[in-house]
């Protein structure tokens, strides 16, 4: 009954999201009333079953059956229920139905009130697929559904230019990034045979073959490639304040609250993978700090509340990923949890803040205090300025992509001329008038 | 041959022959969407009616498929009841291409396809059809010869030919010029049902030396690198497309090559859904390009979501589908793929992950570009009842063997 009820939690966004697409590809959408009260019930439910769950104090792994089966490969469906997903999946659970009956509110009537909800159930089954996976095959499955929903949300807005060349550049992050989360699972899978956590966990990886101190640093690394880009993490955070051009609702859930902290979920999962590495653990302390660095620095000089939160949050998941790299693993789950609550609910909040400051400062009768001065206080005027500039600069890691992909395209456009020379050159109804000799010159 | 192809080819065959008597084109493509509706229910019949021919089935089934969504969202402007009739023309020849492994009988639909090919394009462009014949012709030629020699050591020929067919480095430059300039059903029933790679495992499979497979190895991962890095920068739809369908192709083309039964498998399951999903994400653009008016430039690109959703929706189903999106059965076809290349060709089996990144980044870089920034579309007609019909055609067989997959590998299997 207790493995039933842990499925349930991911089969109940599913089937909602498989009855919702099929209502609107044969042109019959649901109303917005049903619309909510589906999704709402919907995540209320998997909340509820996945808290039930916890309280039984039982962990296990499930297995409903194999997917497929080709020789001696076999991908199976395994679920892994203990605390750690349980808790992530309540808070998966009662986070979205909170979005869930917020936003029915705020986007009624607007265009695109189906797609959003529709979105957001895919998001929702995609990040419980994440926390539920019993094997790394599966993770896969949910993180790249949540990369998709994340640019697709993004650019919900689609009329206007900004959003949707954002929602492109956290794209492009994600998939170039989530080729170390591929490699890592093949490059597991073909090391050691299998991918479940459970097997990891319990035979402990140092067990596997002959060079697996130097295959756990490889894996760990490309896990953590794979976390830079889900959790905006230094250097390749530069799209998350970005991304806040999306509807409030989904920029809380996913950037505040979800989406951000499926990175550090995964490196909790993997944990035994770290631990058998100190350079993998080393990096993933270093990346940690030094997000925490750049995301407080360039948050401080932010002029809008979304990018001072956007920052805020990375700042937070820095902090969450270095207290994993260091081994205090129960430190970054209350951790997770509660800066995804708290962060869910300031940029839910955020559109009323100027509203709220300007009440609060008629009531005390005075400007609001300054608060948070820690590098002013603390450092020197000159280096002060330095650091200013810089964090105006989003630090000098940020124009580095845009001057790759300036290379990138170059290179390829070059390819593509030549291409095109030797088109002209079979396909002109003069073949004489360019010998092969010009066209490679 | 076998009963059941050679039925569903000839009525195929026959489609063609009553399109062609129509007055109009309009007329003409209502009817090819029935009758290639019709071929596919037929085929779907014969996958649970003939356990015995089951393979040969499937391999009908995705050719009728091909065929109805090419007839259904073809464009008025550009389609003749001759293109029509040709459209389902190849797809007889493909279907009865798959019921054999004849040399002889393989040269002759070889040559038949090529030149029913050929003989259209002529009417659409100059140049596309110059550059088809002269790759294609040559290609023949070299198969001919390859396979007429019955000798082992000229089998090499016979890999040269379907590097050609295939659009394989450094062959591509027909393919690129085909896509662009021709009608998309034409492309479409041409390209999507890979014939290059069906009759690679006819042939060529356990045939070739192993230096041989390595050096085919190569070729298509750098052929599926080649592609996916190339379709990232393109101004032109119809080039980043084609370029798309080289580097999936490529990726095929790279799984043939292998001898472990996960990447064979994983080869055939990718041939199956690169030939539907980019059978559909190629139409997708057809019907765009109707509603744009003419070919269309990405970078002056824009239109609206809210005016042509299942438009874009198929649009982003079908291009994720080929590269993996989760819940197709793409997922799957690569997991296999890669899986089973790391044991032999480690290097080229990462290299495969970076091919399936790049390609997934150019679709949804086209479906921003196509499909946003714009306030208003002149052009707001979203997917008619024949279009939604085909399309569905399309996603199901994508995302029913996605989520259940067991059924299509087993049958898979019995390649």
């Amino acid at each position: 009954m207790t493995e039933t009820f842990a499925i349930s939690i991911l089969l109940l966004p599913l089937s909602l999201m498989v009855v919702l697409s099929l209502a609107w590809w044969f042109s019959r959408p649901l109303g917005e009333k049903w619309t909510t009260r589906l999704v709402v019930w919907s995540f209320a439910l998997s909340a509820a079953l996945a808290l039930g769950v916890l309280t039984q104090g039982r962990s296990f792994l499930t297995q409903p059956g194999a997917w497929f089966s080709v020789g001696h490969y076999t991908s199976t469906w395994d679920f892994c229920i203990d605390p750690l997903s349980l808790i992530f999946a309540a808070l998966t659970g009662i986070l979205l139905f909170v979005i869930a009956v917020f936003s029915r509110d705020y986007l009624h009537r607007e265009s695109g009130f189906f797609r959003f909800y529709l979105l957001l159930t895919l998001f929702g089954f995609g990040v419980l697929m994440v926390v539920l996976a019993g094997n790394l095959e599966q993770v896969f499955l949910g993180w790249e559904l949540v990369g998709l929903t994340s640019a697709l949300l993004i650019a919900f807005f689609a009329h206007r230019p900004g959003p949707t060349a954002n929602g492109f550049r956290a794209f492009l992050t994600y998939r170039l990034c989530d080729i170390g989360l591929l490699s890592a699972v093949v490059w597991l899978h073909h090391t050691t045979g299998t991918t479940d956590f459970h097997v990891i966990e319990n035979d402990g990886f140092v067990h596997y073959g002959i060079s697996t101190a130097g295959s756990a640093t490889v894996i760990g690394l490309l896990l953590l490639v794979a976390c830079l880009g889900k959790s905006a993490l230094f250097p390749v955070g530069g799209w998350l304040p970005r991304a806040m051009e999306g509807p409030t609702p989904s920029s809380a859930v996913f950037y505040g609250a979800l989406s951000v902290h499926l990175g550090p979920y995964l490196l909790l999962r993997a944990r035994p993978i770290f631990e058998d590495s100190t350079i993998a653990s080393a990096a993933v302390v270093i990346i940690g700090l030094l997000t925490a660095f750049h995301g407080s620095l360039v948050g401080r000089v932010q002029p809008d509340i979304k990018g001072a939160l956007a920052y805020g949050s990375m700042t937070q998941v820095g902090l969450i990923v270095a207290e994993i790299g260091l081994g205090l693993e129960w430190l970054a789950v209350l951790h997770i949890v509660g800066h995804a609550c708290i962060r869910t609910f300031e940029i839910l909040r955020a559109p009323s803040v100027l509203h709220e400051y300007h009440h609060l400062e008629l009531s005390l009768g005075s400007v609001l205090p300054r608060m948070g001065q820690h590098y002013e206080q603390l450092l020197p005027a000159k280096l002060r300025h330095r650091l200013y500039l810089h964090a105006l600069n989003e630090g000098p890691v940020e124009p580095v992509p845009f001057y790759l992909l300036g290379l990138w395209r170059k290179m390829c456009l070059g390819f593509d001329r030549w291409e095109r020379k030797l088109e002209d050159l079979f396909g002109s109804s003069n073949p004489q008038s360019q010998s092969p000799l010009e066209v490679i010159k | 041959m076998t009963g059941f192809p050679i039925f569903l080819s000839l009525a195929l065959f026959a489609s063609g022959a009553i399109v062609a008597s129509r007055a109009t084109p309009r007329e003409a493509r209502s009817l090819s969407a029935t009758l290639a509706g019709l071929c596919t229910i037929i085929s779907a019949a014969g996958i649970n009616l003939l356990p015995q021919e089951t393979w040969l089935a499937v391999q009908g089934g995705l050719v009728c498929i091909v065929t109805l969504v090419a007839v259904s969202l073809s464009a008025l402007a550009r389609v003749q009841q001759s293109t029509l009739l040709t459209v389902f023309f190849l797809g007889g020849l493909s279907i009865l291409t798959t019921s054999t492994s004849h040399p002889g009988a393989l040269a002759t639909l070889w040559l038949a396809s090529v030149g029913l090919t050929w003989w259209e394009a002529r009417k659409h462009s100059q140049k596309a059809s110059r550059l088809f014949a002269v790759y294609l012709g040559t290609g023949s030629v070299i198969l001919l010869a390859g396979l007429l020699s019955n000798s082992p050591g000229l089998l090499v020929l016979v890999a040269l030919s379907l590097c050609i067919r295939e659009a394989c480095f450094p062959f591509q430059s027909w393919f690129l010029s085909f896509v662009e300039e021709l009608p998309m059903g034409l492309v479409v029933a041409f390209t999507c049902p890979q014939l290059g790679i069906l009759y690679h495992f006819k042939i060529l499979s356990g045939q070739l030396s192993t230096s041989y497979h390595e050096e085919l190895a190569v070729l298509g991962i750098l052929t599926a690198l080649f592609g996916a890095a190339l379709a990232t920068v393109q101004p032109s739809l119809r080039r980043a497309l084609g370029y798309l369908i080289i580097s999936q192709t490529g990726l095929v083309a790279f799984g043939a090559e292998e001898t472990s039964k996960v990447a064979h498998t994983g080869a055939l399951a990718c041939w199956f859904v690169v030939g539907i999903a980019s059978a559909g994400f190629a139409m997708t653009i057809e019907a765009l390009e109707t509603r744009n008016g003419g070919p269309i430039n990405l970078e002056e690109a824009s239109g609206n979501f809210e005016s042509m959703p299942a438009l874009a929706t198929s649009f982003l189903l079908t291009g994720m589908a080929m590269v993996g999106l989760p819940g197709s059965l793409g997922l799957i076809a690569e997991d296999l793929l890669v899986q089973g290349s790391v044991e032999e060709f480690p290097l080229l089996g990462f290299a495969l992950i970076i091919v399936t990144a790049l390609n997934a980044i150019t679709i949804v870089k086209c479906l921003l570009k196509l499909f946003a920034n714009s306030e208003s579309c002149d052009c707001p007609v979203d997917l008619v009842p024949r279009e939604r019909a085909a399309m569905t055609v399309v996603l199901i067989p994508l995302f029913f063997f996605g989520l259940f997959p067991g059924v299509l590998l087993g049958w898979l299997g019995g390649f």
